[in-house]
């Protein structure tokens, strides 16, 4: 097997076809052929659209949403989902303004804590599906709401800002060349989930659990365990994509993030990611957050009124996700 | 050769008042295939489970290469070397071959990433072992079910297995297929892998069977030679049992007229091959069969619950257009189902409720149901049906399964269907309910229902029904008046092979 062409394959669902026809078939082409397109039409619309400027500012504001798509696809994989990342991500970077500002940390080691408290997070919501047998949709929508109240009471409802300055806001928020960092953090973390996910021993089991939960129990596989680090995935990308905005804005809000969670479980499932588990790809959901992005960036570019953009935001999901799904029909 | 790799001495397993296991003893020897068989509801499946650690029990003990084993759970029967192949496959249709056959805590390779290589050369060689050849690469959910079992043979090999016990095997395999699975059997038999093969098809058991053991009603009947087996032996010690009697009441107001006629009804995806059949006014007709044989599916395809490919239905001579079971409803058929708690009961509601349910559009007004009405009619089966309750009000999981099944029954019955089906109507309650049910569907009839009786009980069957009707494989293969059906006839007609 060509070191290039495993690259892009998924290794536990391949199947040996001509190489043209493999691409076809790849999960990802149909959302990759809509990216096309849709690029096609705002550069046509606008001339503004294909710059270097505005492709990085793109992905800027991709990356945000597109973090926390690359965990959600594990774990909706595994079959679950995480509605408290949005809330996680206000809270989280709370605490670290607040042990910044008022406790004088650090910044470095207010991050680390804020990702210690992901963890936990992490694992109080897994505990509280696997062990309690409460769905994830239900669960994780209480502890949005927890850790939204939380946020507020900590922050007392006020904006954080006039942090010192610090090497963080140049790693977190800084640039290199006309790269944003914050797209940095999110292909590096893109790349870490595609090998979590797709090449390791780990991903085979949230493939397996997803696809079938009873065979994987039956094969020795701990689901639950399996479970609670997808959800630990998910907390911690929330924590690290509001560590990469606070670093890049200098501020923090405690209503921040708020609808995020449903952005990024339409751009997991834009990206082919299925609803009922078993199946997903980090490429996929790259490219999934990456539609979203450029369907916000070209409205804006076009002078489209904000009402208006969150409307036909949505008429492009809808469209999206049945144009997958005809697609996936299709291939059976 | 003549080692055994498995005993049952004294097994007993009871499941509430019903004894499903009765003192079983045999044993089974190492390195040929033995056949089980039995009716249903014999003890096979329970039987299996017992092996596969599903459950325990509660007398005897099994013997398991020469060591006396409790088998806690399907890990620890795999751990011993006993694999079971079920019917339901337990794989992960999303993956490919490999990666099922490796499934599992840990798979080979280093720590973090899996041995790609290795998983193919070793897959390459566990198929190369069973003399068949299936890429490794190959996605689950695009492998047929013959070589989605070779994938789960193949596993239980990799798992070091002893004794691999195959439930049904070939119910859902092509010809083509199961000659590759007899060839898989042969070449592992000589490697000392032993085989349990359980079947309802004896001819199949015969080719591959060195030994047959047969249960019946939970016990162990006799163990058959390869050179005395024959079919008909086989059939006669699967059944043959005391007859219980029940009063066949007279029915003699059946019409010549039929007043349901199905005609060419075949479905692909249920296994229904051109299913022609009439029933007359009054009349009992009884369906009988294995479970799975086209019984149950050929009157959901004709009440439009699963979708039919072709197929005419005529109520009273007059063709009818059926695509749903509204539609079955509104032409006069109602259809008591076999699935009481899945398919039938409402458990979010009262008894009351549960009874009018089809009933609501006649017992309402403007939209709004008239609880005067509702309470009539219920009380009106209560006496009737002698349904033992409390209150009407009463939630219906509160009543045994007797009492909900005349609920069900009286949901029907309040409908005045012209066609009354019962799909196994005395499954799962009490001997005494189940005589009075029995009584009550030949009253029925009397009082000019007309009623469809399926049945895997085939006493229940031979003593109710006036004419009976024998599915096998998705088609009818017998049919036999009151006078002139036993059990062989029947059993025959069921095993029947096309």
């Amino acid at each position: 097997m060509a070191k290039s062409n495993s690259e892009q394959e998924l290794d536990f669902q391949q199947e040996e076809t001509s190489k043209l026809k493999e691409l076809a078939t790849k999960p990802e082409f149909g959302i990759f052929i809509a990216l096309l397109l849709l690029s096609g039409f705002f550069g046509l619309m606008t001339g503004r659209f294909f710059t270097v400027r505005n492709f990085f500012g793109v992905l800027r504001q991709t990356s945000t949403i597109g973090i926390m798509a690359i965990a959600m696809t594990i774990l909706i994989t595994s079959q679950e989902f995480d509605l408290s990342v949005g809330s996680v991500y206000a809270l989280n970077a709370v605490i670290a303004g607040l042990l910044v500002r008022d406790a004088g940390i650090n910044i470095w080691l207010a991050a680390l804590i804020c990702i210690g408290v992901a963890i936990i997070i992490g694992i109080i919501n897994g505990l509280i599906t696997v062990k309690f047998g409460i769905p994830s949709f239900i669960a994780t929508l209480g502890t949005m709401m927890l850790f939204r109240g939380f946020a507020l009471v900590l922050a007392d409802g006020w904006p954080i800002s006039g942090l010192p300055e610090s090497s963080f806001f140049r790693v977190f928020g800084g640039r290199v060349w006309v790269i944003p960092m914050q797209v940095v953090w999110f292909i590096v973390i893109a790349l870490v989930g595609y090998v979590v996910l797709q090449k390791s021993k780990f991903g085979y089991q949230v493939y397996a659990t997803g696809g079938n939960r009873e065979a994987a129990e039956l094969s020795g596989i701990n689901t639950n365990k399996v479970k609670i680090i997808g959800f630990i995935l998910t907390s911690c990308a929330a924590t690290i994509s509001a560590l990469t905005s606070l670093g890049y804005l200098g501020s923090i809000s405690p209503t921040q993030g708020e609808g995020y969670e449903l952005m990024v479980i339409a751009a997991s499932v834009v990206g082919g990611t299925n609803l009922f588990g078993g199946a997903g790809t980090i490429l996929g959901a790259f490219l999934g957050a990456s539609i979203i992005g450029i369907v916000r960036n070209g409205l804006v570019l076009m002078g489209t009124g904000a009402y208006w953009q969150q409307a036909l935001i949505g008429l492009v999901i809808v469209v999206a996700v049945i144009v997958n799904v005809q697609i996936a029909k299709q291939r059976r | 050769m003549s080692e055994n790799i498995l005993e049952f001495k004294n097994i007993t397993k009871r499941f509430g008042g019903t004894v499903a296991l009765d003192n079983v003893s045999f044993s089974i020897k190492k390195g040929q295939t033995t056949g089980l068989i039995g009716e249903n509801g014999a003890g096979k499946s329970t039987l299996v489970k017992i092996c596969d650690g599903i459950h325990e029990p509660d007398e005897g003990e099994i013997i398991f290469a020469g060591e006396k084993r409790k088998i806690k759970n399907p890990r620890h029967a795999k751990k011993l070397g006993i694999s079971v192949v079920h019917q339901e496959l337990p794989l992960c249709t999303n993956m490919n071959v490999m990666s099922n056959i490796f499934l599992g805590p840990d798979l080979p390779g280093g720590r973090f990433f899996p041995d790609k290589k290795f998983m193919i050369e070793r897959t390459n060689e566990l198929f190369a072992k069973l003399n068949v050849s299936i890429n490794p690469k190959k996605l689950i959910a695009n492998c047929s079910i013959g070589e989605q079992q070779l994938v789960m043979i193949a596993k239980a090999i990799n798992q070091n297995a002893k004794l691999i016990l195959m439930d049904e095997p070939t119910s859902a395999l092509s010809p083509a297929e199961v000659n590759v699975l007899y060839e898989v059997i042969k070449t592992l038999e000589k490697e000392g892998m032993t085989f349990i093969f359980i079947s309802h098809r004896l001819e199949e058991v015969i080719t591959v069977s060195k030994e047959v053991c047969v249960l019946k009603d939970g016990e162990f009947v006799g163990k058959l030679s390869e050179k005395e087996t024959s079919q008909d032996k086989m059939i006669k010690m699967m059944v043959g049992r005391d007859v219980q009697y029940i009063d066949k009441l007279d029915n003699q107001n059946i019409s010549e007229k039929p007043i349901l006629q199905v005609k060419n009804l075949s479905s692909d995806k249920l296994g229904l091959k051109d299913i022609n059949f009439s029933l007359k006014k009054g009349e009992i007709l009884g369906f009988a069969g294995l479970r799975g044989a086209g019984r149950t599916e050929t009157i959901k395809a004709m009440i439009g619950f699963a979708e039919k490919d072709s197929g005419e239905i005529f109520m009273e001579g007059e063709s009818v257009k059926i695509n749903s079971p509204r539609d079955a409803i509104n032409n006069g058929i109602g259809y008591l189902t076999e699935e009481r708690k899945g398919l039938g009961l409402f458990f979010n509601f009262n008894i009351k409720s549960n009874l009018g349910i089809v009933e609501i559009d006649n017992l309402s007004k403007h939209g709004l149901v008239n609880r005067k009405k509702l309470d009539q009619l219920a009380k009106k089966y209560e006496d009737q049906l002698e349904i033992k309750l409390r209150s009407i009000n009463q939630n219906i999981s509160e009543l045994s399964g007797g009492n909900q099944q005349k609920v069900l029954l009286s949901r029907w019955l309040a409908t005045r269907p012209k066609v009354l089906i019962l799909d196994e109507p005395t499954r799962g309650i009490d001997v005494g309910t189940k005589t009075e049910i029995r009584e009550l569907i030949m009253e029925l009839a009397q009082e000019g229902f007309s009623i469809i009786l399926i049945s895997s009980e085939m006493l229940e069957v031979m003593n109710i029904a006036d004419r009976i009707l024998v599915f096998s494989e998705g088609k009818i293969t017998g049919e036999y008046s009151y006078e002139e059906v036993t059990e062989e006839k029947i059993m025959n007609s069921a095993v029947a092979n096309y």
